[in-house]
C-alpha cells in the first residue's frame, strides 16, 4: 500500500502548509502549489499532472479533498480527517447539503440558501437531511444576531464568525450591555486622560464678591463663581446686574445669566486645560491597543476585540456627546467625566429628563395633551393641572 | 397662517396696547389684507376709535399699510415680526444696556415703548429741547426712571448712582444717538418702513418698468436677467437712501453750540466709565460733532439685536466646549465681525435677491482686530496647556495697566513652575522698560489669541476657519446658525425622550436613512429597544419611516423600512409648540391674577394704598402679594426662556419664512 502512504503524505504536507497560512484549512491549493509541496522524498517523483492525479483521485475518493473550479483551472482544498470520515458515509443528497454548508465556512448558510443551492425545495425532506447531518455531528445550528429567526447551519468544528455572533459585544446572540457600558466608561477615562491636562482648581470662598474674584483670580474661577451663583439663580435676569459695581468691573465678557441651569456634568471636577491646537489625540486604533494591551478586560475578549468594534463604541460616545473628533483623533467633551468602577449610574433617566431648555422645562413642553389644549376647550390655561403642579412645586416638578 | 402664532401675538398686542388693538390685530391676522370700511365692518368698532387704534399700531409698526397712487382705498395688514418683537422689549433693552451702557439701554427702552420717535420728541422727553427752560434735566430723568420701573417691573437698583449713565446734555444725547445709529441698533424710519415687503417689491418693479422698459416686456432670455439686475439695483438704492449715514443725516453743520461745555466736564467721565471697549468710538466729553436733525424719526433695529443674541448663544456654546477664555476670544471675534455686511442674518429674501458680492466669502477678521475687541481682563492663558502656567498678561489697554505686568517672558522658566518675584510697582524700572514690556505683552497676547482661534477652528462644530498665513479668521455664521438649531433640538429631544433617543437622532442625522438593524448594531443596542425608541419618536413626529417594497406585492415582509430624521418639520413642530407654550403661560398669568390674588392686587393698586403698602396691608395680604409676585415672575421668566428657543429655531438662521409678509 505504498500509494496510500504517498497520498497520506501529500495530505499531511498540504495540511501543514494550510495551517501555517492565514486562511487555515480554508486555503485553496492550485496545481503548482501542490507540486511545490512535493519537493522531497517520498514525493519527489511527483513532478506533473500525470503523477499527481492518482494521488488526488484517491484523496477525493476518501472525501479528504474538495475539488473546486476556477477559471484558471481546478484547485483543491482539504477537509479534516474527522469530518471526512463522516462524509464518506453520507447519502448523495446529504452530501450535497453538506457541501453547500461547507462552502460557506464560518458564515454559515441560511436554510433557504441551502434549499436554493441544492435544488431540494421540499421543506420536510430538507429538515430530514439536516437532522441526519446534525445527528452525525457534522453540522450545527447557529443563531444569527442580525436575523434571529433565520435558521442558519454551519460545520460543527467551526466557530461562527463575528458576522453571525455579532462580535465581541454579543454573548450567545445577546448583546452584552454591561460590557459595552464598561468599555465606554473605560474609553472615556482613557481619552480624557490623554486629551486634557488636569489642574487642581483653586478653592473659591463663597463670600468673595465677583469683583474680588475677577481682580485676583484668573478668569476661570470667576466663571466658576458665576456658575455657582447661577445654580441658585431664581429671579431670572434681574439678579445679575446689581451684584457688582459698574465702575470697577470691565464690561461682562459673556452673558451672565445662563438661561439653562448649569450642567452638573460639566461643572464639577478640576480645571481642564486644553492642549494647544495641533495636538494628536487618541484614535480608535490607539484606544484599541490601550484596551487590549493593558489587561483591562478578559483576555479572551481582548483577543477578539477589533479596532472596528472600538470605533463603533467611540462613534456611540460621539453621538452621546461624550467625545468629539479633533484632528482625526478623539477628545472628551469638556467636563465629561468617567464613572468610578462600581459606582452607581449617577445619571438616571429621570435626572436627564429634567434638563433642557425653556420649552421642555415649561409644563407645555412636556404636555401629553398639547394638541387638545385651546381656548374654550376642555383643556386650557385655566384648567391645566400641569401648571398647578409646576407652580406649586417649582421647576423640577 | 398658524393659529398658534396668532394667538400668541394677540396676547402680546393686548398686553402692550390694549384690547382694542388686539381685536384689530386678530381680525387682520385672520383675514389678511383689509381696508378701513371692511375692518370697520368686521371689528364693529366705532370708526373714530378704530382710526386711533390703527394709528397706534402703525406707530409701533405692528401694521403695514399700502396706499396706492390711484383712488383705491388704503389697505392694512399685519407685520408679524413686529408683533412678535413686543416680547423682546426687555431683552433688547438689557442687551443694549450691557453693551453700550445704561444710558443707551434706557434710551432704547424708551424708543421701544414709543414704537418710533423723532429726535426732537426724544429731546423733549429728556428735557433737553432748546425751548424747554430747564437746563439740569436731572429731575426729569429721575422721574422718568421711576415711570419706567413701573412699566417694566424692574426693581429699582439701589446701588446704581442716579447720575451714572444718564444723559444730561444735548451733546451727550446726540453723541449717544449717533453711536447707536452707526452701530445699527437704531435705524431711520422712512416712508417705506410702513410698507410690506411684497408691496415694496411691486413698487420697485413698477418703477423699473416705467424707467427702463418702456415696452413693458420683462421676460425672455435677455430681458429677464436685465430686469432682475435693475430691480436689485433699485432696491439697493432705496436701502442706501434709508440707511443712516453720518454725511447725509446731520443737521446743518456748525450750528451746535458748545455752551454746555463747562458742565459736561464736571461729570464728563461718568458715562464713559462703563465701557472701556477701545473699538467703540467713545462719547467724549468734548464731543462737538454735528447734531441730528430734530425731525429724524428712529426706531430700534430688532434684527441687529438678534445678531448679538446669536453671538451670545454661540459664545455660550464655545464656553461649554472649550472653556471661558476661548469663549471670550470668540466673543471678541464675533464682535469684530458684527458690522460686516456678510455677518448679518441672511433671510431668504436676501438670498432670493442674489447679491453676488458677498457670496462664498466668509466674513473675516484679523487677530489684531480681535485683540482690540477683547476684554483686557481676560486671562487668556488660563485654559490652554503650556502658557497656562505663565503669569497673566494684560494687553496694557485696560484697567489693569500698571497693576499687573509681565513677570516672565521666558516660557521655560514659567513651565518649570518657577515663579519670579513680583517686582514692586515700577520702582526701579526705567520708563523705557515699561514701554517694551507693554509691547511684549501685546505680542504675547496676540500669539495667545492665535492659539485660541486655532483651537476653535479645530473643533468639530466648525466655530471658525483659520487662515494661518494671513493671520485672519473667518466664521461661517450660516452653518453655525444651523448648528445652533440642531443643538437646540438635541437638547429638547434629550429632555423629552432621554439619552438613547438623542443618540439615535444624532446617528440618523449623520448617516441619513437607516434600517432598524443597522441602527441597532451601530448604536450597540438591542433591536427590541431600538424599535421601541423609534416608534416613540415617530409617534411624536421626530423621526419618520420610508417604506421601500422589494417587489410589486408590497407585503410588509418584503419591504425595507428606512428610518430618517428630517430637521425641517421637527423644527416647525417644536416652534409651534413653543408658541403655544408661550401663549398658555401668558394666559396663565391672567388666570392666576384673576384667581385668589385678585382682591389683594386690586387693593395694592388703589391710589390711596399705593406707596403706603407697609402700613395699609395686613401681613396676610403682604404674604399673598409676595406669593403673587413669585408666581408672576416664574411664569414670565419661563416665557422669556421659551422666547430664546423661538429665536434659535426661527430667527438666527434667517431660513424661516413663516413671518414674512
Amino acid at each position: 500500500m505504498a500509494e496510500v502512504r504517498l497520498s497520506d503524505q501529500l495530505y499531511d504536507r498540504c495540511n501543514q502548509v494550510a495551517n501555517s497560512s492565514d486562511e487555515g484549512f480554508k486555503k485553496v491549493f492550485n496545481q503548482a502549489e501542490i507540486l511545490n509541496v512535493c519537493d522531497s522524498a517520498p514525493l519527489d517523483h511527483v513532478k506533473g499532472g500525470s503523477t499527481l492525479l492518482p494521488l488526488l483521485n484517491q484523496l477525493t475518493a476518501e472525501a479528504l479533498l474538495i475539488t473546486l473550479k476556477k477559471t484558471s483551472g481546478n484547485c483543491w482544498s482539504f477537509r479534516p480527517r474527522a469530518a471526512a470520515k463522516g462524509v464518506r458515509s453520507l447519502s448523495k443528497d446529504e452530501r450535497m447539503v453538506y457541501e453547500v454548508i461547507e462552502s460557506s465556512y464560518e458564515r454559515g448558510e441560511w436554510i433557504r440558501g441551502i434549499k436554493n443551492k441544492t435544488g431540494i425545495k421540499d421543506s420536510p425532506s430538507m429538515e430530514k437531511l439536516l437532522k441526519a447531518l446534525q445527528r452525525a455531528g457534522l453540522i450545527k445550528n447557529v443563531k444569527n444576531v442580525k436575523a434571529q429567526n433565520q435558521k442558519t447551519y454551519m460545520l460543527s468544528y467551526l466557530a461562527p464568525s463575528d458576522e453571525i455572533t455579532g462580535g465581541s459585544f454579543y454573548d450567545a446572540g445577546e448583546l452584552d450591555e454591561s460590557l459595552v457600558e464598561e468599555l465606554s466608561n473605560l474609553i472615556v477615562f482613557h481619552v480624557r486622560q490623554m486629551s486634557w491636562v488636569e489642574e487642581k482648581r483653586k478653592r473659591i470662598k463663597k463670600e468673595h464678591s465677583p469683583i474680588l474674584v475677577r481682580d485676583e483670580e484668573d478668569q476661570t474661577t470667576a466663571g466658576a463663581a458665576d456658575t455657582a451663583g447661577g445654580k441658585k439663580r431664581k429671579r431670572g435676569t434681574t439678579a445679575n446686574n446689581d451684584t457688582h459695581d459698574i465702575e470697577d468691573s470691565p464690561p461682562p465678557p459673556k452673558q451672565r445669566s445662563h438661561k439653562h441651569a448649569p450642567d452638573p456634568e460639566t461643572d464639577t471636577g478640576p480645571n481642564q486645560l486644553a492642549y494647544q491646537a495641533g495636538h494628536a489625540y487618541p484614535t480608535a486604533a490607539s484606544i484599541h491597543s490601550y484596551i487590549t494591551s493593558n489587561n483591562i478586560i478578559r483576555a479572551v475578549k481582548a483577543n477578539s476585540l477589533t479596532v472596528d468594534e472600538v470605533q463603533n463604541v467611540v462613534n456611540v460616545l460621539v453621538w452621546d456627546e461624550k467625545l468629539e473628533e479633533v484632528n482625526g483623533g478623539y477628545r472628551t467633551v469638556r467636563g465629561v467625566t468617567f464613572k468610578q468602577p462600581g459606582e452607581e449610574d449617577d445619571e438616571p433617566e429621570e435626572e436627564g429628563k429634567k434638563r433642557g431648555n425653556g420649552l421642555t422645562e415649561a409644563p407645555c413642553g412636556r404636555c401629553p395633551v398639547i394638541d387638545l389644549c385651546g381656548n374654550g376647550g376642555l383643556i386650557n390655561a385655566a384648567t391645566c393641572v400641569y401648571f398647578d403642579r409646576w407652580l406649586n412645586h417649582g421647576e423640577g416638578a | 397662517m398658524a393659529t398658534r402664532l396668532t394667538e400668541l401675538c394677540t396676547i402680546l398686542v393686548e398686553n402692550a396696547h390694549g384690547e382694542l388693538a388686539a381685536k384689530i390685530f386678530t381680525i387682520l391676522a385672520g383675514h389678511g389684507r383689509l381696508n378701513l370700511p371692511a375692518l370697520h365692518q368686521l371689528t364693529r368698532i366705532p370708526l373714530r376709535r378704530l382710526k386711533n387704534a390703527i394709528a397706534l399700531l402703525l406707530q409701533h409698526h405692528i401694521l403695514y399699510y399700502h396706499a396706492s397712487y390711484d383712488e383705491e382705498p388704503t389697505y392694512f395688514q399685519v407685520n408679524w415680526d413686529a408683533a412678535h418683537a413686543i416680547i423682546r422689549t426687555r431683552k433688547i433693552a438689557k442687551l443694549i444696556a450691557d453693551r453700550e451702557g445704561e444710558a443707551a439701554g434706557r434710551l432704547v427702552s424708551n424708543i421701544l415703548q414709543l414704537g418710533h420717535a423723532s429726535v426732537g420728541d426724544l429731546l423733549d422727553e429728556y428735557g433737553l429741547a432748546p425751548d424747554s427752560k430747564r437746563d439740569s434735566g436731572i429731575d426729569i430723568v429721575d422721574h422718568h426712571m421711576s415711570e419706567e420701573d413701573l412699566v417694566n417691573g424692574i426693581a429699582k437698583d439701589g446701588k446704581l448712582k442716579a447720575v451714572d449713565g444718564e444723559v444730561t446734555t444735548t451733546s451727550e444725547f446726540h453723541a449717544l444717538m449717533r453711536k447707536l445709529l452707526e452701530k445699527g441698533f437704531l435705524v431711520k424710519v422712512g416712508q417705506r418702513t410702513y410698507t410690506a415687503h411684497a408691496d415694496l417689491t411691486e413698487q420697485v418693479k413698477d418703477i423699473v418698468i416705467a424707467e427702463y422698459f418702456p415696452t413693458g416686456k420683462v421676460t425672455g432670455p435677455k430681458k429677464a436677467p436685465e430686469f432682475k439686475a435693475r430691480v436689485n439695483e433699485q432696491k439697493r438704492k432705496w436701502e442706501e437712501e434709508d440707511a443712516y449715514s453720518s454725511l447725509k443725516d446731520d443737521a446743518a453743520r456748525g450750528t451746535f453750540k458748545k455752551s454746555n461745555n463747562k458742565r459736561v466736564k464736571l461729570n464728563g467721565d461718568l458715562p464713559n466709565g462703563i465701557h472701556r471697549d477701545c473699538a467703540v468710538h467713545d462719547v467724549d466729553a468734548e464731543y462737538s460733532g454735528p447734531k441730528l436733525p430734530n425731525d429724524m424719526v428712529v426706531r430700534v433695529n430688532v434684527t441687529k439685536c438678534l445678531l448679538i443674541l446669536r453671538s451670545q448663544r454661540l459664545e455660550r456654546m464655545v464656553e461649554r466646549f472649550l472653556g471661558p477664555a476661548t469663549a471670550a476670544v470668540y466673543s471678541a471675534l464675533l464682535r469684530s465681525l458684527e458690522n460686516e455686511g456678510a455677518a448679518k442674518i441672511k433671510t431668504e429674501r436676501d438670498k432670493a435677491r442674489g447679491d453676488d458680492d458677498d457670496d462664498e466669502i466668509l466674513p473675516t477678521a484679523s487677530d489684531a482686530r480681535v485683540l482690540e475687541n477683547l476684554d483686557p481682563s481676560v486671562d487668556l492663558a488660563s485654559t490652554i496647556k503650556g502658557p497656562a502656567s505663565m503669569h497673566k498678561l494684560s494687553n496694557g489697554t485696560g484697567s489693569h495697566r500698571g497693576k499687573t505686568h509681565v513677570l516672565s517672558s521666558d516660557p521655560n522658566e514659567a513651565e518649570l513652575g518657577i515663579k519670579r518675584e513680583h517686582e514692586s510697582d515700577g520702582e526701579d524700572e526705567p520708563p523705557q522698560d515699561k514701554k517694551s514690556a507693554v509691547f511684549r505683552d501685546h505680542t504675547k497676547r496676540l500669539e495667545m489669541i492665535a492659539m485660541h482661534l486655532q483651537a476653535l477652528s479645530e473643533h468639530p462644530k466648525g466655530f471658525c476657519v483659520r487662515y494661518v498665513h494671513e493671520k485672519t479668521t473667518g466664521v461661517d455664521l450660516d452653518t453655525l446658525a444651523n448648528t445652533l438649531i440642531s443643538t437646540e433640538l438635541d437638547i429638547m429631544i434629550h429632555a423629552r425622550f432621554g439619552k438613547v433617543a438623542t443618540r439615535v437622532v444624532r446617528m440618523l442625522r449623520e448617516k441619513g436613512k437607516l434600517e432598524e438593524k443597522q441602527i441597532a448594531s451601530m448604536s450597540l443596542m438591542r433591536i427590541k429597544d431600538v424599535r421601541t425608541i423609534l416608534t416613540e419618536l415617530q409617534f411624536h413626529g421626530i423621526v419618520d419611516v420610508q417604506e421601500l417594497p422589494k417587489d410589486s406585492s408590497r407585503q410588509p415582509s418584503r419591504t425595507v423600512y428606512l428610518w430618517f430624521f428630517d430637521e425641517g418639520p421637527v423644527v416647525k413642530r417644536f416652534l409651534q409648540q413653543t408658541y403655544q407654550g408661550m401663549a398658555r403661560t401668558l394666559q396663565r398669568v391672567r388666570v392666576e391674577r384673576d384667581g385668589k390674588f385678585r382682591a389683594v392686587i386690586e387693593k395694592a393698586e388703589r391710589t390711596d394704598v399705593k406707596g403706603r403698602e407697609q402700613e395699609l396691608l395686613s401681613w396676610q395680604e403682604k404674604e399673598l402679594l409676595r406669593e403673587w409676585r413669585e408666581v408672576e415672575e416664574q411664569l414670565l421668566v419661563q416665557v422669556a426662556r421659551m422666547e430664546d428657543v423661538v429665536a434659535v429655531l426661527r430667527d438666527f438662521s434667517g431660513r424661516d419664512t413663516s413671518l414674512n409678509t
